[in-house]
């Protein structure tokens, strides 16, 4: 059973204990009182009993002294002698007697009654009545041997007693006889006989004195013990051992039988039966429990006894009251004092198993797995001490699981990247042979290691060939030692080596091949793995548009000059008509005149402008490019077209920045381009404005044409600059452009190294806008920048470029002269170079030059990432440098990265961008 | 050529032309009114539906390349126009691919004229699809 139960139950025992202590005490207590009352009693009673019977004796040895003094004997003896001498001694004796039953007074009668000897019992009688104040003996007589009377007191009732029971009894005895107790009228009260015997000088039995002793004495001596009882309800019962009641406290008749219930109780046990006292339902009807002592008669000294008993009865409500107030104190008293127990039980049991309880729901936990699980005991005793102990030791117990659980995992996980490792690598060799390029693995030494299906494919080799060769084996190419060498160098520096290559296979045949290897860094070696492309397709298709490209430019050009020739006659034809130098010409003639010319000038715009186009998108064309004021042409293309807006109501104004510096551009190209854009404007313009701008911005010249006209959607300004393409404009037809202007518009733009852009809004109207590098077309595209370009496409590989720009160079040149810059600038460009060179970072090819108070770091064959650290640690050692001279709050040094392609795709928007410039199209504010 | 327009029958009825181009209408219109027809003009199709539809013309030259509507469309609304549906329609146009052709036979154009063209060859397939007609 649980540990709550197991100490409920103590503590219900102890409790219990308490109440049976009460109980027992109580019970004990109440035996011993019964005891002890017991005692009490029988000794009362015993007393009592023994006075009676003392008292009797008394009467009796008084008796017999009154015998002797009365020398009773002697009056006997004499009657003795005279029926001695009588004839007829019995009919003598009967005719007395029937006389004195009937009450006669004979004479002989009354010579017995009157005698000496009788006056002389009379005497006493009144003797003890005087003295006693009662009459103590109620009869007493004399009768000789015969048993008649020879003397009395008063009148017998008999004169012969001889016959009655008593006086057969009586004589048996030596000496005397006590009697039971009887009715006797003349006292009208019970007496018992006392007979003395007498005898003669002889000794033999002359007669007998009987004295009736008056019963009262008893009963006083009786009633004396009452008074001095002690208990109130104590009563005092003599019975004879016939069972019939001599006296009794309460109401009764003399000689009424014992109550029944008594009876069994007294008569029915022995006199030596322990104790002498009981318990029995009380002899008054309705009576509760009566306490019932009795002691037997024992007679003294010479008297017997007559077998009396006297029994003390108590009320036992009064007898145990001490016991009920015992127990009505100590009930309660256990009540309280077990409930309290059993309470205390319960709080001690509860402080004890609760405790118990969490340490073993702790335990169970734990068991289960729960290692978080700690014991919450906070008391001071030892079971809050081992619930510390307790918890410890699952701390431990549970850091130790988890290390062991943290060791599986690692242990599970190694074997699941082992697994992993091997499906990958199965995965990878799977794909690698069904990858339509091929796949090699080669090591630094160039042996290779691995090549896949594909690989032997196009270098014609099987995989056992393959692997017993070097790249200088299977890799037959031209210019084979420089690739090689560029190759090895390549891979020293753990670079990626990517090429397109003409090879020659094991076999003979050519192909091209689009090589890309990099390298395969592990902790154990180095290795290169890349990947081999057919391209002998790409690049026969890739011949085969050049080719075409060439003969169609070739054709363009023939057919337009082929074009050109007939057209030239035309023209001259009909000028020369027109002008009436063949003779005057009527107003139709003129009419129809005039449509041809206009149509043979249309034809031959058309063909000059194919040929443009086609000039400029193989970049053949011719610039003369020349330092300008871009203003002033704005000013020339805006009065030229002033008339083309008369009709309109539209104004053609210009907005000029007046801060432009000249800039070097082809004059008439450009006045062409400006040109085209305004004729757009004023062809999509009803009404409104029409505005020629030049801003400045970020080292380009922005011109702008802005109209007020109908807009152009979204989808269309995607078509616009492409050849040919025309935006209807709603019902109107064509006008009668060739669809190539804004095509060769962007051309030169482009070849200005310019941009030319739109943004419009339908119903809003357009601003058109070129640019035009402030520094010039050749300046600008810096052969450093484009040769990395070019080389990088050509390899298929990346570059960076980094500017190193001063933020307050305006401020800074009001301060110091250029020179002087310049010359800051150089030793920075130094120091730059030294660092770059002592890392052993500078690849072939990596350039740090200044220009125009910038510094450009050219970065060959290096990606972004790689860019950006190179970028970080020149930063950090400019900022040293300038520290050290003391320059770093003066000058601002402006830092940019950007890699190609990523950033760029030519040199001048590579640049431009580098510089920290807007890329792709600036909004013009 | 005009000489012999002149020198020949001279020839009546009305014919549409229509084209974006205002010279072609105006050079054709001027030949055409030498020849001695009737001219009216639409610069795209659906001025030359509109046109057929208020003027009815014996023959409506179609040009194939306009804003708004262009040629194929315009002939097959005019085909499906009960109104128009007689008027006999020669393509003109600078399209010279066989695909063309047979789109415009197939869209009910009587006869095709490739740009540029001979101004006889125009007059005489003119003449001969009036001729037809009656």
């Amino acid at each position: 059973m649980k540990v709550k139960q197991k100490l409920a139950l103590g503590f219900t025992s102890v409790a219990l204990m308490v109440a049976g202590i009460g109980y027992i005490s109580v019970k004990t207590t109440r035996e011993t009182l019964q005891e002890t009352i017991g005692q009490k009693s029988v000794t009362t009673a015993a007393e009592t009993l023994d006075r009676i019977d003392r008292n009797i004796f008394r009467r009796i040895e008084e008796a017999r002294i009154l015998a002797n003094s009365l020398s009773l004997d002697k009056y006997a003896s004499l009657s003795n002698k005279k029926f001695d001498a009588m004839l007829n001694v019995q009919g003598y004796i009967e005719k007395v007697d029937k006389n004195w039953v009937a009450k006669r007074n004979t004479p002989t009668i009354r010579n017995i009654l009157n005698n000496e000897l009788s006056e002389k019992l009379k005497e006493n009688i009144e003797f003890y009545k005087q003295r006693y104040g009662y009459a103590v003996f109620s009869e007493i007589f004399v009768t000789n041997k015969y048993g008649v009377i020879i003397g009395s007191a008063a009148r017998t009732t008999d004169y012969l007693q001889a016959d009655e029971q008593w006086y057969q009894n009586a004589i048996v005895e030596k000496d005397f006889w006590v009697g039971e107790i009887e009715y006797d009228v003349s006292i009208n009260s019970f007496a018992f006989d006392i007979v003395i015997n007498l005898y003669d000088e002889n000794g033999n039995f002359a007669g007998i004195f009987e004295a009736a002793l008056n019963v009262k004495e008893v009963i006083n001596i009786i009633k004396e013990a009452e008074a001095a009882a002690k208990f109130e309800t104590a009563e005092f019962k003599l019975l004879t051992k016939d069972k019939s009641t001599i006296y009794s406290t309460e109401d009764f008749e003399f000689l009424q039988s014992v109550p029944v219930e008594l009876m069994n109780h007294l008569y029915g046990r022995k006199e030596t039966d322990h104790p002498p006292y009981f318990i029995a339902a009380g002899d008054k009807p309705g009576e509760g429990q009566e306490f019932f002592a009795y002691v037997h008669s024992r007679g003294y000294k010479d008297y017997k006894g007559l077998g009396w008993m006297l029994v003390v009865e108590h009320e036992t409500e009064e007898i145990f009251a001490p016991v009920a107030k015992l127990r009505n104190i100590l009930l309660p008293i256990s009540i309280i004092l077990s409930t309290t127990a059993v309470l205390i039980g319960l709080f001690i049991s509860r402080l004890i198993s609760v405790p118990i309880a969490k340490l073993k729901d702790a335990a169970v936990k734990i068991n289960k797995g729960q290692l978080t699980t700690r014991i919450d005991i906070k008391s001071k005793d030892e079971l809050g001490r081992f619930a510390e102990a307790f918890n410890e030791i699952v701390e431990r117990y549970e850091q130790a699981t988890s290390s062991i659980g943290k060791l599986n995992h690692e242990i599970t996980d190694l074997k699941e990247i082992e697994e992993t490792l091997r499906q990958s690598k199965e995965q990878l060799r799977l794909i690698s042979e069904t990858l339509p390029v091929g796949v090699f693995e080669v090591t630094m030494d160039g042996d290779l290691s691995y090549t896949n299906t594909e690989f032997q494919r196009i270098f014609e080799v099987t995989f056992i060939e393959s692997i017993n060769m070097n790249l200088r084996q299977v890799l037959q190419t031209d210019s084979q030692e420089d690739i090689c060498q560029q190759w090895f160098e390549t891979m020293k520096k753990q670079k990626h080596f990517t090429r397109d290559l003409h090879i020659v296979t094991a076999k003979g045949k050519y192909r091209w091949i689009h090589l890309d290897s990099i390298p395969l860094i592990t902790d154990t070696c180095i290795r290169y793995t890349g990947t081999i492309a057919d391209i002998s397709e790409r690049k026969k298709d890739e011949e085969k548009l050049k080719e075409a490209m060439t003969t169609k430019s070739e054709f363009i050009s023939t057919v337009s000059h082929e074009l050109r020739t007939p057209l030239t006659s035309i023209k001259a034809g009909i000028d020369f008509i027109l002008n009436g130098s063949v003779g005057e010409i009527n107003y139709e003639q003129k009419e129809f005149l005039d449509i041809v010319k206009r149509n043979v000038d249309r034809l031959a715009r058309l063909i000059n402008d194919v040929l443009n186009l086609q000039r400029l998108e193989s970049g053949k064309m011719a610039f003369n490019t020349q330092n300008n004021d871009i203003n002033k042409i704005a000013e020339e293309v805006q009065k030229t077209m002033l008339s083309s807006v008369k009709n309109k109501e539209v104004e053609l104004i210009v907005e000029l920045d007046n801060s432009l510096t000249e800039i070097p551009f082809d004059t008439d190209r450009i006045i062409q381009v400006l040109t085209n854009l305004v004729n757009n404007a004023i062809k999509f313009t009803k009404e409104g404005t029409i505005t020629i701008a030049t801003a400045k911005s970020h080292g380009m010249v922005h011109v702008s044409v802005r109209d007020t006209g109908l807009g152009i959607g979204e989808q269309d300004t995607a078509k616009l600059f492409r050849s040919f393409e025309q935006l209807a404009i709603g019902g109107k037809r064509k006008t009668g452009g060739s669809g190539l202007g804004l095509a060769i518009s962007k051309g030169i733009v482009e070849q200005h190294n310019g941009k030319i852009w739109v943004e419009s809004e339908l119903g809003k109207g357009s601003t058109f806008t070129f640019t035009l590098p402030e520094h010039g077309v050749e300046g600008f595209s810096n052969r450093y920048v484009y040769d990395a370009i070019t080389e990088a496409k050509n390899n298929y590989a990346k570059m960076s470029l980094i500017a190193v720009s001063i933020n307050n160079l305006e401020q800074l040149e009001k301060k110091l002269p250029g020179t002087k810059i310049d010359t800051i600038l150089q030793d920075m460009k130094v120091l730059m170079e030294d660092n770059l060179r002592q890392k052993n970072q500078q690849r072939a090819g990596d350039i740090i030059f200044q220009q125009d108070k910038e510094i450009f770091v050219v970065l060959t064959g290096c990606d972004r990432k790689n860019a950006s650290n190179v970028e970080q640690r020149l930063k950090q050692k400019t900022q040293e440098f300038l520290l050290k001279h003391k320059w770093n709050n003066e000058i601002e040094l402006f830092f940019s990265c950007v890699t190609y392609p990523d950033n760029a795709t030519t040199d001048t928007d590579l640049i431009e961008q580098a510089r920290g410039l807007q890329p792709m199209f600036p909004v013009l504010s | 050529m005009l000489s012999r327009v002149a020198e020949g029958k001279t020839r009546t009825g009305k014919i549409l032309v229509v084209d974006d181009e205002q010279d072609i209408v105006t050079i054709i219109g001027k030949v055409l009114s030498k020849s001695g027809y009737d001219v009216v003009t639409a610069c795209d199709g659906l001025e030359g539906i509109a046109k057929a539809e208020s003027e009815m013309p014996d023959l409506i030259l179609l040009d194939n390349i306009m804003p708004n509507m262009d040629g194929p469309t315009a002939l097959a609304k005019l085909k499906a126009s009960e109104a128009t549906q007689g008027i006999p329609v020669i393509v003109v146009t600078a399209l010279a691919d066989v695909e063309s052709i047979v789109f415009a036979q197939k869209g009910g154009a009587v006869d095709y004229v490739v740009k540029p063209f001979d101004y006889d060859t125009l007059l005489e397939k003119i003449a001969q699809t009036l001729d037809s007609k009656d």
